[in-house]
């Protein structure tokens, strides 16, 4: 009987503390979302902007047929994976060394958080003057050093890999801020048993930092792979999704079916499609990074 | 009793300045970033002056308006009274019931001389089916600039006449100029580590509009202007999309196929190519000596072949704009031969074939007479609805040219794109 | 012993110097760019693209000046500082209590948990429609209070699974001892909670203000001249005559200076040594 009560005071509460929350994602998150569903079925754009005709899934497959829609899928999915690990990699290492006691953290984590500040489009601005193939600061470096000028934007060999860079030197400091409070709340108490017991670093590193970061880890790395599929503002300064397609991420791709197919109707379905994969993959990694933590 | 006069006095004077605010108009219009904008703004004072109207400038860069301009012009009332529209949208937005036909109001307004501007900028940005909807603001024709010093060299001229048998000059067609562009690409020697040319492969507006130039001085288009269907795989194009590549490949620094309008004439300018084909409003800085290292020995000249592509703006009015008569006041003042005169003057680009030959003018900007001659025969790309769209397809096919992918098979896909397009669009 | 000390210390100083060494490095490789833009908005275009570069030039403040006389920069700044601040103060203590009710309740299950995360995976651009068509509706176009609202849209979500991940770290125990001692829940987690999870809600914060400084789409469509915000003001340095490169390394050395006092302001929460640490 008394369980009963208590799961119930439980439930109760949870939705009281939800509620205020709640409110606000109904009235300003839902609304769009079935918007954007409901376009995906009809004919709405900037031409005909009503709802006046169903299409069934015409517009779905129209997307489907476009072997643009699929090149933007493989370039954006190849970038986040790219990004992200390394972002992850280059983070958590940074992190691990600013939560070491030395002097002068607080100078080292002021400048590595800089660049997170500054708007995407300025940072994408500026570094197409750095990556200037002759007249940039970037090339002129490496001169320096005897080394041969680099066609950062204009192979497309190349550009790729610039855009991930660029990338990196942004975002980074994304993951060193979310990995770094996540270290500083690990409770002292494992560590001091583990020191009792003789462990090495390396061995509590595997066994208390890595398993007592996993909810951190797995929030980090699912938020920034959502936002890297919204990757735009860097695509659109730097390359304009070339040279040919070969930058050519998703949100560009969508953006030009909305301002110049000028039908917002398809847009909405190809953002669904994307919703859809992306849903699957945030659900996979989801799983994947937390099943070892529940298996011990 | 005097107290109370003044404060009276003080009173009545305060509700008849606000009274005056209240009724002092105010309207609104969505502009871009560009010099022909600022020039415009100083003026603005005058204006309220005269009418007592407040113009707002709200500006913004060009890639933004169009997405910030749709949802405007979709609804009922918009926040804009007058815009400005880019030639590229000059198809698109009457197709679209958009815009506010202007002919009666042209007819009957004096300031509003149609005859007086150059008849390709009306086609461009004025008529759409033979409907006014614009008035041509600004204008930014394509020109073919050059080193005045390399070409007047006389070790130059020498071994160019070795080479070719022919005396150095400004060509007169495409072959010759990009043969000119892969000798002025010099490896030793005085002007060793120039390119011939500065040229931009950036998608999908840089490179397509480059190209423009070479697709219509070889007489190709994109479409037949009648039918609507493509001809951007006829051998024409064919030619300059081939004679496009070499020259990009032979005679352009390294990273060209990813310069924009701004690197590439930034390479201009600090003395390492020998031409480039850009905006006619970048004349000025090429030959100012604090913003570039080849001042004073620049020239220019049309498209060799012949014709230029055109590009520019034209005031509107659209369909949603909450205050259509203040609207028009501002644009049949801003339009009126006095203040275009006075916007030239300032270094605003001219639409007007009067302000273009008026003597004060012609003697601050002397190669203005030149420019008016070239725009006589330039020509915009095809506008109608899907025109950015269009940009796009093209622009993206010349880039993967440019990457390797074969010249025929990109322009054959970019003709099925774009016939799609003129379907989609109803013209053919 | 003695020698295991000497060893023991060696190799602290080994590490501590490699970390140094390493910090140093990564904290050059950003810095540079960053000392570049610096420099940037201290010269004019011409000089910006000289190679090999000027070294030393004449200082001009002309970029600075232009940015407040043609620009009015000032009115950017305050907009995007005041919607970001504002936004910041709503979300995060909505985003708490869900993440909260999403932890320890498990409301709604995975399916209202991924729901609200779904939300985010849909490009911008295609709800920024929507969004529109809603806040003209409500007349609150061109006001910064609509585009509050509209932040809040992408803010909540990515808040409320961020706290959800730092508040696994902290045990249940606590607060249920608390409410034992007779304390509400509310009260438990105001006091107790809440405190142990600053580190995690100072990220959070910070994460916010960032999100609403540098969003750009929804500004631009909900905003006009008097409510547009600091991205805006920098994307119009980017004109059909090229980038105004002096104005813009102007603007972003001015736009950086919020979040840099914000940084520091928070430093002490988030780096250990100060702190919160110690839990029991």
């Amino acid at each position: 009987m008394p369980k009963m009560t208590i799961e119930k005071l439980n439930k109760r509460a949870g939705i009281f503390f939800f509620l205020p929350a709640g409110v606000v994602i109904i009235g300003i998150i839902v609304y769009p979302l079935l918007f954007s569903l409901v376009t995906s079925f009809s004919s709405y754009g900037f031409l005909n902007p009503f709802f006046n005709q169903f299409l069934w899934f015409e517009n779905y497959g129209t997307i489907f047929h476009d072997i643009y829609f699929w090149n933007s899928l493989w370039v954006i999915f190849k970038f986040v994976f790219v990004v992200v690990t390394l972002e992850f990699l280059l983070g958590f290492s940074v992190a691990l060394l600013l939560n070491r006691k030395i002097k002068g953290k607080g100078i080292f984590y002021t400048i590595l958080t800089i660049p997170m500040v500054m708007a995407p489009v300025a940072v994408a601005l500026i570094w197409r003057v750095f990556l200037h193939p002759e007249l940039g600061i970037a090339n002129y470096f490496l001169s320096l050093f005897k080394i041969r000028p680099v066609n950062w934007l204009g192979s497309s060999k190349v550009a790729f890999w610039t855009v991930v860079m660029v990338d990196i030197w942004q975002q980074v400091s994304f993951m060193i801020l979310i990995l770094l409070a996540g270290l500083v709340s690990l409770p002292s108490d494992p560590y001091e048993a583990a020191a009792i017991d003789g462990a090495s670093t390396i061995q509590r590193f595997i066994y208390i930092t890595l398993p007592l970061m996993k909810p951190v880890i797995v929030v980090a790395v699912l938020l920034r792979t959502i936002f890297g599929f919204r990757t735009f503002d860097l695509v659109y300064i730097l390359t304009r999704g070339g040279p040919g397609v070969t930058t050519d991420v998703m949100s560009y791709y969508i953006y030009r079916r909305t301002f110049m197919g000028l039908s917002l109707a398809e847009s909405s379905a190809a953002s669904y499609i994307l919703l859809l994969i992306n849903m699957i993959v945030v659900v996979f990694l989801y799983r994947a990074l937390r099943m070892q933590r529940e298996v011990e | 009793m005097k107290k109370f006069r003044s404060i009276l006095l003080l009173t009545v004077f305060a509700i008849t300045v606000s009274a005056g605010a209240v009724f002092a108009e105010e309207i609104n219009l969505l502009m871009e970033g560009v010099p022909d904008t600022f020039i415009v703004q100083n003026l603005l004072p005058e204006f309220q002056r005269e009418t007592g109207i407040k113009v707002n400038f709200e500006v913004v860069n060009y890639a933004q308006m169009h997405a910030k301009l749709l949802p405007q012009l979709m609804g009922r009332e918009g926040a804009y009274d007058a815009i400005v529209v880019d030639n590229y949208w000059a198809g698109e937005f009457p197709a679209g019931g958009w815009l506010e036909p202007l002919d009666d109001l042209a007819k009957s307004t004096p300031s509003i001389e149609l005859d007086k501007y150059v008849p390709s900028m009306l086609d461009m940005v004025g008529y759409h089916n033979k409907t006014l909807y614009m008035i041509p603001f600004y204008n930014y024709t394509m020109l073919l600039f050059y080193r005045e010093d390399m070409m007047n060299d006389p070790d130059l001229k020498k071994e160019y006449q070795e080479k070719y048998g022919k005396k150095l000059k400004v060509p007169n067609n495409l072959q010759d100029y990009v043969n000119l562009c892969a000798f002025m690409t010099r490896k030793d020697g005085k002007y060793a580590g120039t390119y011939g040319a500065s040229m931009m492969g950036l998608k999908p507006d840089p490179i397509c509009m480059e190209w423009s130039n070479y697709l219509f001085s070889m007489g190709g288009d994109y479409y037949d202007r009648t039918t609507w269907i493509s001809t951007i795989n006829k051998p024409e194009a064919i030619r300059s999309a081939s004679l496009y590549v070499k020259n990009m490949t032979v005679s352009a620094p390294p990273g060209a196929p990813g310069y924009g309008f701004d690197e590439a004439i930034q390479l201009f300018n600090q003395g390492k190519a020998f031409s480039i084909v850009t905006f006619w409003m970048f004349y000025v800085d090429m030959q100012d000596p604090e913003k570039s290292k080849v001042a004073g020995h620049v020239g220019l000249s049309r498209m060799p072949g012949g014709a230029n592509l055109n590009g520019g703006w034209g005031w509107a009015i659209p369909k949603s704009s909450p205050n259509k008569e203040a609207a028009w006041k501002f644009i049949s003042w801003v339009e009126s031969f006095p203040i275009a005169k006075k916007r030239a003057l300032a270094g605003g680009a001219p639409t007007r074939k009067d302000v273009f030959t008026d003597p004060e003018v012609a003697a601050k900007f002397p190669w203005y007479p030149q420019v008016a001659d070239i725009l006589k025969t330039a020509k915009p790309v095809p506008e109608f609805t899907y025109s950015t769209q269009m940009i796009e397809v093209v622009g993206r096919e010349l880039s993967l040219m440019i990457q390797g992918k074969d010249i025929v098979k990109g322009l054959d896909t970019a003709a099925k794109e774009l016939d799609k397009l003129a379907k989609k669009a109803r013209l053919q | 012993m003695v020698m295991k000390t000497r060893s023991v210390k060696k190799t602290r100083i080994l590490a501590d110097a490699a970390t140094y060494i390493l910090l140093s490095i990564f904290s050059l490789i950003i810095l540079l760019p960053v000392i570049w833009i610096i420099r940037l908005s201290f010269t004019t275009k011409y000089i910006a693209y000289q190679v090999p570069p000027v070294w030393f030039f004449k200082p001009i403040l002309d970029n600075y000046r232009s940015l407040f006389i043609d620009y009015g920069f000032e009115r950017f700044f305050f907009n995007s500082i005041m919607v970001a601040i504002v936004a910041t103060v709503i979300a995060v203590p909505l985003a708490f209590f869900a993440a909260y009710a999403f932890n320890r309740f498990n409301t709604g299950g995975r399916s209202l948990q991924f729901g609200i995360l779904g939300l985010q995976m849909l490009p911008p651009i295609v709800l920024s429609i929507p969004i529109f068509v809603l806040m003209k509706t409500m007349n609150l176009l061109n006001t910064r209070g609509g585009l509050i609202a509209s932040y809040l849209s992408f803010n909540l979500p990515f808040l409320i699974w961020m706290l959800m991940g730092f508040l696994d770290g902290i045990p249940r125990e606590l607060e249920e001892a608390a409410m034992i001692d007779g304390a509400s829940r509310l009260q438990s987690v105001i006091r107790i909670v809440f405190p142990l999870a600053t580190p995690g809600v100072m990220a959070a914060g910070i994460l916010s203000f960032i999100l609403c400084w540098n969003e750009f789409l929804f500004a631009l469509m909900l905003t006009a001249e008097k409510t547009s915000t600091v991205p805006i003001a920098l994307a119009a340095m980017q004109t059909e005559r090229g980038v105004m490169l002096g104005t813009l390394a102007a603007a972003m050395c001015f736009a950086i200076i919020p979040m840099l006092v914000l940084s520091i302001a928070i430093q002490k929460y988030m780096i250990r040594g100060l702190t919160f640490g110690a839990l029991k």
